[in-house]
């Protein structure tokens, strides 16, 4: 310990060293996680809610429903802190899926803490999070029900799930559902870039942009493909990120796009082809060809009938035909609506 | 000019031809390779000969030196720098042994030195010479370019550089090398001498006949599969189309210029075949045989030679100039890469494949001759040659097998039919590169594949809480809006509710509700509860909705009560001994609770009221309840551990005190004194996990013995236990009840929250009111309204005297001061923003919006069809369109069944209006056709008034609740007639309403179970009661 001082007393600027190396392993997201409700990202209107909840107390039971990497469980871990306190630690039992979340364990454990006394200021109640519900057995959330009720009192639960029809209605019913939306790009693009600056990470506008891409409103996501890319190449450019996140290239499906407007099939048939002997799957590709042709800068009109079909192809590959001639179909009609070729399907 | 060359060539051709005789084809090989690589750019020609031996393998080069310095002392002096260097290459490669043995064979064949002298004494004009003919000149040199680079490759060995140093030192070194050599020579000629070299003579001898039967079968196979491969191989080596021509030309002109020589010929074929006879014979002898006995044949060999020596070599020719050759050698040239080994072979067979060929392509050829020629032409090897064979695989690559010793593949080795057979057709196949086609990315720029060029501005408007001073007017405002509701006692009740005092909660509640209520907190005014917890219904008075179930439970539980009660004073009046107090409560007990049910059951969806009910009845009868949920364990076991003798005796807990609600009973004193009966509640009990296992048995068993009422609740009705026991059913409640409530909740709260919004609450919960009232309280709460409803609450306090004197549905309870009558702000509170998926369901009823009928143009009576397609924007397509859009959807939506209530297109029915003794009255289900039609005959009318068209929430139930009991009553139609709709609304549909509307009645009457119910099931419709109800009230539109 002292040696280790002495070592510290010898550089100047010991103090942020320390601290930087003590946070530069955490995961980005760790480090960035939002500790405040004005910090997190989205969805404001309902975050504005919540704190406003975070002042008085009284929180009903919520369930927080929304895609990944929206702020779900930040959402509420900074509900919890903020009206608990420094009773954080005794007055909230967090069990996630890693938890064994049986029967046995909603029976026992997660009644035994609802039964708990814990010393709390008034309108303040202890709050068990469970995170992703949807993944506990029906049985489990059943056995759940009752006790949300009885013990509402002095307990009230917080759950945070991606699916909230996976959640059985009977808790559903005892609950207020908030749904998250997906971050918008800028939002997302905001928050890489802050974090950018702290980390002093070098990046390219096109790395930006390739980086939301891929996070398509995840935060997650996004820092995630942000660390490893800076990680792995030093410097976020489009290139790297879609190295480090291998996806079909959106710019490739773009001009496959912009080609089927025009009715090129040849143009656009090369490029499917080219990606699909790059060894993607058909789903991979249908699903960033939607996501780009979601952004496509073409007549409203077209792009929704492209989308139609895009839609339709979808369910094909979802059905299991992922063969490059589902594919070749739909570049295909896209070609047809392109050039505004009425087709009897 | 031309002559000269000629002369040349034969004698290199003689040369070659002893060679092989002799088995040396070490030094053909040599001359053959001096064919080609004649460089201009030498300053002398055996200045080329020696850099082209430079650039050969170093072992190869070894063998020459050798051979050369045997000659040494005739040679030129060229020569002998050229061997000098070759040592060099041999002590740096080979080493001394491999030299030695070298030297040593070298020593054996000391005979024929002469010979060799005079033949390095021809060739060492011929370069100089060939020269001079300029015009294969630079075909050859490509050639041979490509040849040596071949060579580099396949030994692995870069001599350019040597090559280069060797032209340079070249005129300045002649001296000294000369020297060198000559005393090297004679050093070797010692050692070789001094390791007894005789004997290791005749061990190589020995070796080598056994090699060289190894290397005739090889090269035996070799050539069957040169045959096959040259043929397979003709149109494909581009790269060795130079070479070819190179020495067609140069082969073609001794073939011209030696045409005479041609008579001599078959005289040779004789001779050949005698040597192959010869050899045949020493083939057989042992291989044991002594270097005598191939010194002799070696002679007699060199004698024929002799003779057939000039007759030969025109043959050879003639031979060569054939077309074929050159694609021999171009095939030979191929083959180099793979192995130096190979390389050799090949080098052998560059003499025999175009005999062969020859043979093959002239039929005049006697076979037998040609097999002769060939056999004996592959044969020959010499020594050294087999000794390098033998030594190169150790030194370079030891493990390699080039050519397998069993071979699988048997072709007919000269057959005319071989090419046919095996000639296949080329396929040209083209590669394509079609990657480089594919533009590359380009460069990402910001907002390309993404939306970061919308800004959005989301922003949060939270409603900014305005106090609300008159109560009054708005509780107007909502009684003219429901003059049926009693709005005004639901105020006056919930507002009690809200604002009682933790004192007077602890009053009023001291029965079993209180012990759930913790009010600890004194000085709080509202303690913190959840709104579903605060306005909870504590009588049966305030059950929302389902008025006839919660009745019915009341007059049950008042029932038991009673009887409970009776029995206690009777028990009381006959006998005041307590000890025998059990026993005879038993007989009575039994007697009289077998006349009453003492199970019921609450069936009902989530939210409905069903645990609400029975708390508020039993607080009301004033009754305990023993509460089993499923958050407990409930094995078998347990259950009949713990609720046992609850069942069996009547008194399970006294309580001291009675509840004011008791109090004001009628029998509440009497009750007081005795105790509260007990009532067991099981809930949830279609939930069975498996570690719950004899659950069921044990309750059933519970409810057997029981003298307690027990009520279970549950969800799904078609948990088997529940068929047995009187149901009661709590559907959920309809807005038309808890859309005033609500509101009013809301406004006691201090919310003024619009009827649409509660509407759209309610009907998108599905009339779960407990989901309704949490999400009511998070946005109101979280709105901030809480510190408004604080502020107002004194001025609510005044009107306190007044809201406990009236109950009356007016106004006067409420202070009126007479000055509230300002226009009330109507605050709207929106509650959520639309995240979900657009409704599917309401889409009929929003058609209009969808297509932007335009407001009804009353001028024009009727339009032709063709004018309002030529006038509007919709057109025909525009329609067809959307309504194909609709059907994906539905087909989407059925598909993968994301939502169960979800109205399908399919589903909605519509009535063609009619005099209802028609028979064309029916209802039909709609087909995107219809929808279709009717969009079109609206379009055509124009008749739409309102803009929006929406079913009231109660229809909207009602037609999904038709529609599910269309589909029951479906099931059983047989598939065939599901297409005849007219006979299926007019004859199934109608006749099976019918059969269960006739159930209903029949059962009203008595209690035993009607035939029709019988038949019903005959056809497999297995209906309960729930289902009669719904299939005859299927018309009964709620209003």
């Amino acid at each position: 310990m002292s040696d280790s001082m002495e070592v510290d007393d010898g550089i100047p600027s010991t103090s942020k060293q320390v601290k930087e190396s003590q946070t530069h392993n955490l995961p980005w997201i760790e480090k960035y996680r939002p500790q405040s409700f004005e910090d997190i990202v989205g969805n404001e209107d309902t975050i504005k809610r919540l704190s406003i909840f975070s002042q008085q107390g009284n929180v009903p039971n919520i369930i927080i429903a929304g895609p990944p990497g929206v702020g779900k469980t930040t959402t509420i871990l900074c509900l919890a802190k903020i009206l608990l306190g420094s009773a954080f630690k005794d007055a909230v039992l967090e069990l996630n899926a890693s938890n064994d979340r049986g029967i046995d364990v909603v029976r026992n454990k997660v009644k035994m803490f609802a039964q708990q006394k814990v010393t709390l200021p008034p309108s303040r109640h202890k709050i068990i999070i469970l995170d992703e519900v949807d993944s506990m057995t029906e049985g489990a959330q059943q056995a759940l029900r009752r006790t949300m009720e009885i013990y509402s009192n002095t307990t009230r639960f917080a759950l945070a799930c991606n699916y909230s029809e996976k959640v059985i209605e009977a808790i559903q019913s005892r609950c207020a559902i908030l749904r998250y939306s997906k971050l918008t790009d800028a939002q997302v693009l905001a928050r890489v870039m802050q974090i950018c600056r702290n980390e002093n990470v070098e990046y390219s506008e096109d790395g930006l942009e390739a980086i939301v891409f891929t996070a398509q409103g995840d935060m997650r996501h996004a820092l995630n493909n942000l660390q490893s890319t800076y990680n792995g190449f030093g410097f976020v450019s489009a290139e790297n990120v879609f190295k480090v996140c291998d996806e079909p290239h959106p710019l490739l499906i773009k001009d496959m796009l912009l080609e089927c407007t025009k009715g090129e099939i040849r143009e656009a048939y090369k490029i499917i082809k080219h990606l699909w002997n790059l060894g993607y799957a058909a789903e991979d590709i249908i699903k960033n060809v939607f996501k780009v042709c979601k952004n496509l800068d073409i007549d409203e009109p077209l792009k929704l009938s492209f989308i139609k079909e895009i839609g339709v192809t979808h369910m094909k590959i979802v059905d299991g035909l992922t063969t490059l001639l589902q594919m070749s179909g739909l570049i295909a009609r896209l070609c047809m609506i392109g050039q505004g070729i009425e087709y009897k399907s | 000019m031309d002559k000269c060359t000629t002369i040349i060539v034969s004698t290199e051709g003689t040369e070659s031809l002893t060679k092989e005789r002799k088995r040396r084809s070490k030094l053909s090989l040599n001359c053959n390779y001096d064919n080609h690589p004649i460089k201009s750019k030498e300053p002398t020609g055996q200045a080329s000969i020696a850099s082209f031996f430079q650039k050969k393998s170093p072992v190869l080069a070894a063998l020459n030196s050798n051979k050369d310095s045997s000659v040494c002392g005739i040679a030129t002096e060229l020569n002998g720098k050229k061997k000098k260097k070759h040592k060099k290459t041999i002590e740096t490669n080979v080493g001394y042994n491999h030299e030695n043995q070298l030297a040593s064979d070298l020593e054996m064949e000391e005979d024929r030195k002469v010979r060799f002298s005079e033949d390095i004494v021809e060739i060492s004009p011929e370069p100089v010479k060939k020269r001079q003919s300029p015009e294969p000149n630079s075909v050859k040199i490509n050639a041979f370019s490509f040849m040596m680079d071949n060579r580099h490759k396949s030994i692995g060995q870069n001599s350019s550089g040597i090559e280069v140093e060797h032209v340079e030192e070249l005129p300045e070194l002649k001296t000294d090398m000369k020297k060198k050599l000559l005393t090297r020579k004679v050093l070797f000629q010692e050692w070789s001498e001094c390791k007894g070299s005789n004997k290791r003579k005749v061990e190589y001898v020995e070796q080598g006949l056994v090699i060289e039967e190894k290397l005739k079968k090889r090269a035996k196979r070799l050539k069957t599969m040169l045959n096959i491969n040259k043929k397979r191989n003709n149109d494909n080596v581009l790269n060795s189309v130079k070479s070819k021509n190179a020495k067609k030309l140069s082969l073609n002109k001794h073939g011209e210029t030696n045409g005479q020589c041609d008579t001599g010929s078959p005289h040779k074929w004789k001779m050949k075949l005698k040597v192959s006879l010869d050899k045949i014979s020493t083939k057989k002898v042992d291989v044991k045989s002594t270097k005598e006995q191939r010194k002799q044949k070696g002679k007699e060999e060199t004698d024929e030679i002799k003779v057939t020596k000039v007759r030969k070599r025109p043959a050879i020719i003639d031979s060569s100039s054939d077309s074929d050759s050159g694609e021999v050698l171009s095939f030979d040239k191929r083959e180099k890469p793979t192995n130096t080994v190979v390389e050799k072979k090949v080098n052998a067979d560059i003499k025999i494949a175009p005999l062969f060929i020859a043979a093959k392509g002239k039929s005049k050829v006697d076979k037998a001759i040609v097999e002769a020629r060939k056999q004996f032409l592959h044969s020959s090897l010499p020594d050294s040659v087999k000794k390098v064979i033998e030594k190169q695989p150790k030194l370079e690559i030891p493990d390699y097998e080039v050519f397998p010793m069993v071979s699988h593949i048997k072709v007919k080795p000269d057959d005319s039919d071989v090419s046919t057979m095996i000639s296949m057709s080329s396929v040209d196949l083209r590669l394509t590169a079609s990657n480089s086609e594919i533009p590359k990315a380009a460069k990402l720029t910001r907002g390309c594949v993404t939306n970061l060029n919308e800004t959005s501005s989301v922003g949060v408007d939270l409603m900014n809480g305005k106090k609300i001073k008159s109560f009054k007017s708005i509780l107007q405002k909502l009684k003219c809006e429901n003059p049926d509701y009693p709005i005004y006692r639901t105020f006056k009740s919930l507002y009690n509710k809200s604002n009682v005092n933790s004192d007077s909660l602890k009053k009023l509640k001291k029965g079993g509700r209180s012990k759930k209520k913790k009010n600890d907190r004194v000085k709080l005014k509202n303690p913190p509860q959840m709104w579903t917890e605060m306005y909870k219904p504590i009588t049966s008075e305030e059950m929302l909705g389902n008025r006839l179930a919660v009745d019915k439970l009341k007059t049950w539980l008042q029932s038991w009560v009673e009887m409970n009660l009776t029995e206690r004073i009777s028990e009381r009046r006959g006998s005041n001994s307590s000890s025998d107090f059990e026993d005879e409560e038993d007989e009575d007990s039994r007697n009289e609770s077998s006349l009453l049910e003492n199970t019921f059951i609450l069936v009902g969806p989530h939210g409905s009221g069903k645990t609400a009910a029975v708390y508020a009845v039993c607080n009301e009868v004033g009754v305990n309840i023993l509460e089993i949920n499923a958050s407990s364990k409930r094995t078998g076991k347990k259950l009949l551990l713990d609720l046992h003798e609850a069942t069996q005796s009547y008194q399970v807990r006294k309580q001291a005190a009675l509840s004011t609600y008791i109090k004001s009973n009628l029998i509440g004193d009497d009750l007081g004194k005795l105790g509260k009966m007990c009532l067991l509640l099981i809930e949830d009990v279609d939930l069975v996990f498996e570690q719950d296992d004899g659950f069921l048995t044990a309750l059933s068993q519970l409810v057997v013995t029981s003298k307690r009422p027990i009520v279970l609740t549950t969800n799904d009705i078609s948990c088997l236990q529940v068929k047995k026991f009187s149901t009661v059913s709590f559907p959920a409640m309809s807005p038309r009840f808890l859309t005033p409530w609500l509101q009013v909740l809301c406004l006691v709260e201090g919310t003024i929250v619009s009827r649409d919004s509660v509407v759209n609450l309610l009907e998108n919960y599905r009339g779960d009111v407990r989901k309704t009232i949490l999400q009511l309280q998070f946005w109101v709460e979280s709105s901030g309204q809480c510190a408004i409803r604080d502020e107002m609450t004194p001025h609510l306090n005044n009107t306190e005297v007044i809201l406990g004197e009236d109950d009356s549905s007016n106004l006067s309870w409420l202070n009126d001061d007479g000055e509230d009558l300002e226009p009330v702000p109507i605050q709207h509170v929106q509650f959520f923003e639309d995240q979900s998926l657009v409704d599917l369901g309401s889409i009929w009823w929003n058609t209009h919006n969808i297509l932007q009928i335009p407001p009804p143009l009353r001028s024009i009576e009727r339009k032709t069809f063709e004018e309002i397609v030529d006038n509007g924007k919709y057109d025909i397509a525009d329609i067809c369109n959307y309504f194909e859009t609709l059907t994906l959807t539905d087909i989407v939506y059925k598909k993968f069944n994301l939502n169960d209530d979800f109205e399908s297109v399919s589903k909605i029915t519509y009535k063609i209006g009619g005099d209802s003794l028609e028979l064309n009255e029916s209802e039909e289900p709609y087909t995107s056709r219809d929808i279709c039609c009717e969009w079109i005959k609206e379009l055509c009318n124009a008749q739409s008034t309102n803009t929006k068209i929406s079913c009231s929430p109660a229809e909207k139930l009602w037609r999904k609740k038709f529609s599910t009991c269309n589909e029951n009553l479906l099931e059983v139609v047989p598939q065939v007639n599901h297409l005849q709709r007219n006979a299926i609304s007019l004859d199934y549909l109608s006749t099976l309403r019918t059969m269960s509307r006739s159930e209903i009645v029949r059962a009203g009457n008595k209690k035993r179970r009607s035939r029709f119910y019988n038949y019903l099931r005959g056809l497999g419709l297995h209906c309960n009661e729930e289902h009669f109800k719904m299939i005859s009230n299927a018309f009964y539109l709620e209003k």
